[in-house]
């Protein structure tokens, strides 16, 4: 474990020194008060506890979905229907719940789970089956079949299921009792952030521990010596797609269960990508989700600060992530 | 009808066909999508500054050529992986219009210059269809283009010929970034507005094309042709009201993937990604 952090954290290092400084740099030059603006996108997250919370809160949802993208690089796939997927989980969640208000609270909470994780299992093993049977890439499957959900999405929410009191447009609120219970409120930090810390943790030993494991990331680093030695690499696209697009179906219901708690039109938008940054510049280690989910969401709720101030408008968080994604496997800067 | 078939047409002609220079040259650039909602924003900007037409296009044709530049410099200098840079550029171009957008017109939504030149209905299916024959002649009949198509089948036989597969890879990148550029102009200039979403799915739409259509100039044309046809048959259901206009929205993403299934397997050609 020591030796994979060791070659890979100095890398997620540089990428998030080389993203606060380009962010410093644009606040320098378009900021009309850069000193005010570079202390609001470093230090507002620590303002108060209630920015503290949100921003381990966004963490945690970041963690889940770059997670979900672990799998994916780990077992040699592309999964680019995290949006879609995360976008499948919360609906899936909102509605059952909006269904059937009479459960019991945690019966209502695993089942919905639950729930969203078998639909978004199904779409990411849409994927698999798709490759294994045509021997189409999953790099168009998942994203075209992410797009087309993401738009069936929205008819149901300004729709069939649209709270007509609200002047946003969005679902209902689901039942307090199915809410998960805060930890720092009035932020939205919830228990979800010791369940999902489970699951960081046994993805890592799963991975690393694990025949199992081995065999997933064995068809990661080379899919043809995965089959010489004897791996059914069908059984095995198909298990990485479901299990990827599995979690990021919890993502969307824990993004339902504990933060938003309805289903506010685009509430998925961003945590897709968002964790296909966060999965990446770790070298896709599942310990390094961690630290490299507190950067981004760091960076993302600095910028939104900066946004709700007024005093920038810019996307800044985006750009960062734009310029993540264009270096981020430079074949340059990677020396394993 | 037709009228509006052929401009439903213009654009996704044009960025497949800047789609098909790169993909002869071997890169998978899903770039497409973001060059064109960049290059749709830049030619509305220009051209109700300037009050030209000329000088939007123009407008447009720079912007993509810089995104281009950034996704080159990424995946030639850097050796990033092509596929994660073109999802950078996508990624970059939403922030940048929006950045721009919001600092030139005030508003993030859709925009609608009182000043801009009118466009003829005409002028870009009339262009895209020059341009296909063009494609066809420049990489069949030419020199560099040539050069392009052995980059694609095998950059080993290039290197011995003494050619440099970067420098090719950079030409082919530079001819597609200009035809995507006119692809975006082709979207807002006609319109006379840019709306945020007005590239959604095209350019991966156009990259579904390339290869329905054979990697081939005159075979993208029926395949888009297939493609506006369906378009305008959803538009005018949405048009009926008799399904829910984001249904309809979300349903060209699931044709497409159908009619890629079913040719894929026709024609049993692997799209090639090439891992880090």
């Amino acid at each position: 474990m020591k030796s994979l952090i060791k070659r890979r954290g100095p890398f997620l290092i540089f990428m998030m020194i080389l993203a606060y400084l380009v962010s410093a740099l644009i606040l320098l030059l378009l900021h009309p008060d850069p000193p005010a603006g570079l202390r609001s996108l470093f230090l507002s997250p620590f303002a108060t506890p209630m920015a503290l919370g949100n921003w381990l809160n966004r963490a945690v949802l970041f963690m889940l979905s770059g997670t979900a993208v672990v799998y994916a690089f780990q077992g040699g796939e592309f999964n680019l229907g995290g949006e879609g997927q995360i976008c499948l989980g919360g609906l899936a969640t909102v509605i059952f719940l909006l269904r059937f208000p009479d459960l019991w609270g945690p019966a209502g909470i695993i089942l919905a789970l639950l729930l969203s994780a078998l639909l978004a299992g199904v779409l990411g093993g849409l994927s698999g089956v798709i490759k294994n049977f045509t021997g189409l890439s999953e790099v168009i499957t998942t994203y075209l079949l992410s797009m087309g959900i993401i738009h069936f999405s929205r008819y149901f929410i300004t729709g069939p299921f649209k709270d007509e009191n609200s002047y946003l447009v969005t679902t209902p609120e689901i039942p307090l009792r199915f809410q998960l219970p805060g930890l720092l409120p009035p932020s939205h930090l919830n228990i979800s952030l010791f369940f999902v810390l489970l699951l960081v943790l046994g993805t890592y030993l799963f991975l690393y521990y694990r025949p199992a494991g081995y065999e997933w990331r064995l068809c990661g680093i080379n899919g043809e010596f995965a089959s010489y030695c004897g791996i059914n690499r069908k059984r095995q696209t198909l298990k990485t797609l479901i299990v990827s697009g599995g979690i990021n179906g919890l993502a969307g219901s824990v993004l339902i269960l504990g933060t938003s708690h309805r289903g506010i039109q685009d509430f998925f938008s961003g945590y897709g990508w968002n964790g296909m940054a966060v999965s990446l510049i770790g070298g896709n280690h599942p310990l390094l989700v961690i630290p490299s989910a507190l950067f981004f969401s760091h960076l993302v709720q600095g910028a939104e600060r900066l946004n709700l101030l007024g005093q920038f408008t810019y996307a800044l968080d985006g750009f960062i992530m734009a310029l993540i994604f264009l270096v981020v496997t430079s074949g340059r800067l990677h020396r394993d | 009808m037709i009228e509006s078939l052929l401009t439903l047409t213009a654009p996704l002609l044009l960025a497949a066909l800047g789609g098909l220079y790169s993909e002869r040259a071997g890169i998978l650039n899903i770039s497409l999508e973001g060059l064109m909602l960049f290059s749709a924003y830049a030619a509305l900007h220009v051209a109700s500054l300037t009050g030209s037409l000329a000088a939007g296009l123009l407008g447009a044709l720079g912007a993509s050529l810089a995104l281009t530049l950034l996704f080159g410099l990424s995946s030639l200098v850097l050796k990033n992986d092509p596929f994660v840079s073109g999802l950078g550029i996508n990624l970059l171009a939403y922030p940048m219009v929006k950045t721009l957008s919001k600092i030139s017109y005030g508003t993030e939504g859709t925009l609608r210059p009182e000043n801009l030149p009118s466009c003829g209905s005409l002028f870009f299916p009339v262009l895209a269809l020059l341009l296909t024959g063009i494609t066809y002649l420049f990489l069949e009949k030419t020199h560099p283009g040539r050069l392009i198509r052995l980059c694609g089948g095998s950059e080993r036989r290039l290197r011995e010929k003494g050619h440099s597969p970067e420098k090719v890879k950079w030409l082919a990148l530079v001819m597609g970034s200009l035809l995507a550029g006119l692809s975006g102009a082709s979207l807002s200039l006609p319109l006379g507005a840019f709306v945020p979403g007005i590239s959604a799915g095209k350019g991966w739409i156009a990259l579904v094309a390339v290869y329905l259509g054979g990697r081939k100039p005159f075979g993208i044309l029926p395949a888009m042709l297939f493609f506006s046809l369906f378009d305008l048959w959803a538009m005018n259901l949405q048009h009926y009201g008799r399904i829910p206009t984001d249904i309809v929205l979300g349903l060209p993403y699931f044709l497409t993937l159908v009619l890629t299934i079913l040719i894929h397997i026709v024609k049993n050609r692997d799209f090639t990604i090439k891992k880090w």
